[in-house]
């Protein structure tokens, strides 16, 4: 067990990430939102699309970037096991990335 | 897409989110048929928004658990492993599984769900003759009604990373945050306290979602137009059911989620047949 000071600093961290950016995400896509209700050209359209598309674009990033936080502590603990584990998640993620490219319609 | 539409995903959403907030429920389970089977959209958009919502309620949760020091982050690393490659084959199925089976096989997960709400969450006794693993995982947290940290160890790791293999797969192919094999691999095969297997689950249902999303994000399949009100109006919810909690009879309001839960279950496993009962218009 080993629940040092820099262990709480790293939880601290992760959880102002992952709150601001959860944030960022819904503004964005709430602004984006509100924009596409109440939209009646083609050019305002497609900012709302965009917007709302960057929203959806950082939430489903920002876990990604959880997992790369982690992966940096670990590495600066010299800790093998743990940062082995995070970096085979990013592997793995980038493999589903590859496959969604490569089945892309 | 009509405002009438956009309107009631963000009503939808928000509904089922307080509510499940109030019963302590992940609320991602019901999207995907009520999108479906109500607003007749194609499974696929909704399987992709319900992830998006996935992913945001899993991140605007965690800060509070992190802050408590309820969340396991070493044991959450060790167990993404597992349902990020359960989502990776999830992805690589979602072209070949027939859709008639997404429907089958959400029906068996909504039946699941039921049968879960109605067992009591109790707390399994941590047996000290189990062999221990050598992954230093064990922790401890603080906890305010005992008083005083409380230490536990991680039993039984091989079983659990298969349980959350398994969920990672249900994960992809179904846009659910797969609460349903992770409440039992967390509590009964690594016996953790309820309340760090609650944050620790939590905190990796983001990561998992967002391992097949990236997927159905490149390959177009989430349509901001569903994703955005879905993944707003759950995140308002689950916030606002935390804040709230009523202090009302949770027993008629469990048993009322029970019924509906059963209800979707059925229309879910008809629909895999053919027959519908809230006749799709398409």
């Amino acid at each position: 067990m080993r629940v040092t000071i820099d262990e709480r600093r790293l939880e601290a961290r992760l959880a102002k990430l992952l709150w601001f950016g959860t944030l960022s995400g819904c503004v964005l896509m709430g602004l984006g939102w509100l924009l596409f209700l109440s939209t009646h050209t083609p050019v305002s359209a497609r900012a709302a699309y965009a917007l709302m598309d960057a929203g959806v674009l950082l939430l489903i990033v920002l876990p990604i970037i959880r997992v790369a936080l982690m992966l940096s502590v670990f590495l600066r603990e010299r800790d093998v096991r743990f940062a082995t584990a995070a970096a085979a998640v990013l592997l793995i993620i980038a493999l589903s990335l590859a496959v969604g490219l490569w089945t892309k319609a | 897409m009509s405002v009438e539409l956009e309107l009631w995903l963000f009503a939808v959403a928000a509904g089922t989110s307080l509510l499940g907030g109030v019963l302590g429920m992940a609320s991602g389970v019901f999207i995907v048929p009520v999108l479906t089977l109500f607003g007749h959209l194609d499974i696929h958009s909704a399987i992709g928004a319900s992830l998006v919502s996935v992913i945001a309620c899993s991140c605007a949760s965690a800060a509070p658990f992190l802050q408590e020091r309820l969340t396991n982050i070493r044991l959450a690393i060790v167990l993404e492993t597992a349902t990020t490659l359960g989502a990776l084959t999830g992805v690589l199925l979602v072209g070949v599984v027939p859709i008639s089976l997404l429907f089958a096989l959400f029906g068996l997960v909504l039946l699941l769900a039921a049968a879960q709400m109605l067992r009591v969450r109790r707390q399994t006794a941590q047996p000290s003759s189990v062999r221990r693993s050598s992954w230093q995982l064990d922790a401890s947290y603080p906890d305010a009604e005992l008083g005083g940290e409380v230490a536990y160890e991680v039993h039984r790791l091989p079983a659990g990373l298969g349980l959350m293999y398994l969920a990672g797969l249900l994960s992809a192919l179904l846009g659910i945050g797969s609460g349903v094999l992770k409440v039992p691999a967390m509590d009964t095969a690594l016996r953790l306290p309820i309340k760090v297997s609650s944050a620790t689950s939590n905190f990796m249902i983001g990561v998992t979602a967002a391992a097949s999303a990236v997927a159905y994000f490149v390959r177009g399949i989430i349509t901001a137009p569903i994703a955005a009100p879905v993944a707003l109006g759950s995140v308002l919810g689950a916030l606002l059911g935390a804040r709230i909690l009523l202090r009302m009879p949770t027993a008629r309001l469990r048993v009322m989620f029970v019924a509906v839960l059963v209800a979707l279950a059925i229309e879910m496993i008809l629909n895999a047949f053919g027959v519908s009962l809230t006749h799709r218009t398409t």
